[in-house]
């Protein structure tokens, strides 16, 4: 289904896991999100998880004609919410058309790199720059053709 | 352009080099350390200091004796290259000072060292 959410094993456990206690969580203030994430469809990549719960189904191989496939339903926009190694995945598959990268106020010093290569160098069309009161700044951009 | 050519051309400027036998436009050559040097210079009185070039910026960062940082992020992936910010100990907090967006899809970002 569009709308999907598409995750790695690691970010769908994590993901899972706080999205249904927070459900469950009558005094939480994200009980509404909460429960339109809990409803959304979605998929795993991966090679290891053996069954997928949380209105989830996995996806072992040929990840490019699943998404494929999804992206031709009508309907909402796919969504890959953070795990760096899927967002290589898919970037090196050539299956990202929108990036959403939200640049926080603080240099880490280390770290796994968003941008890890293994595809060619590409453009990027910029469609908005927004900083947040947090110091955070959205950075929206369409891949380039 | 002439104009920031005439401005560039006319601010004091140090180079920092091993190689360099001498440099012009009223520049210094420095052999040695640069964070020494750099730590000398921003004691002093006066203007504020740019650097520019990540492997010169890296050992400053890294001594913390850069106050500001000022990205001008390209909407371009390049896949590799040098990276901006050096290894650090430890994270370091900065404060968002400023954006701009150009038309040409290049985002200016200015920071403040949260200190």
């Amino acid at each position: 289904m569009a709308g999907t959410l598409v995750y790695g094993r690691a970010n769908y456990e994590f993901n899972k896991d706080f999205w249904l206690a927070a459900a469950a969580d009558p005094s939480s203030a994200m009980r509404e999100s909460a429960e339109r994430i809990n409803r959304r469809p979605k998929i795993v990549l991966s090679t290891t998880l053996e069954r997928a719960e949380w209105n989830a189904r996995i996806v072992r191989d040929d990840i490019a004609g699943e998404i494929a496939r999804l992206k031709q339903e009508p309907g909402r926009d796919l969504v890959s919410g953070g795990g760096a190694q899927t967002a290589a995945t898919l970037m090196r598959l050539g299956l990202v058309d929108e990036y959403r990268l939200m640049v926080m106020p603080i240099v880490l010093g280390g770290g796994t790199p968003f941008f890890q290569g293994g595809y060619e160098r590409f453009g990027l069309e910029l469609l908005e720059a927004r900083p947040l009161d947090t110091g955070a700044v959205i950075l929206h951009y369409r891949t380039g053709r | 352009m002439a104009e920031f050519a005439d401005i560039w051309r006319a601010k004091p400027k140090v180079v920092f080099s091993s190689t360099l036998d001498d440099v012009g436009w009223n520049s210094r050559l420095v052999r040695s350390d640069a964070a020494d040097e750099v730590a000398t210079l921003r004691a002093q009185e006066g203007a504020d200091l740019v650097v520019g070039g990540p492997t010169l910026a890296s050992a400053l960062v890294r001594r913390g004796l850069v106050d500001e940082y000022r990205l001008l992020v390209q909407p371009v992936v390049l896949v590799a290259g040098k990276p901006f910010f050096p290894a650090l100990d430890e994270p370091a907090d900065l404060r968002l000072v400023e954006t701009r967006t150009f038309g040409s899809g290049v985002v200016y970002l200015r920071y403040e060292r949260n200190a």
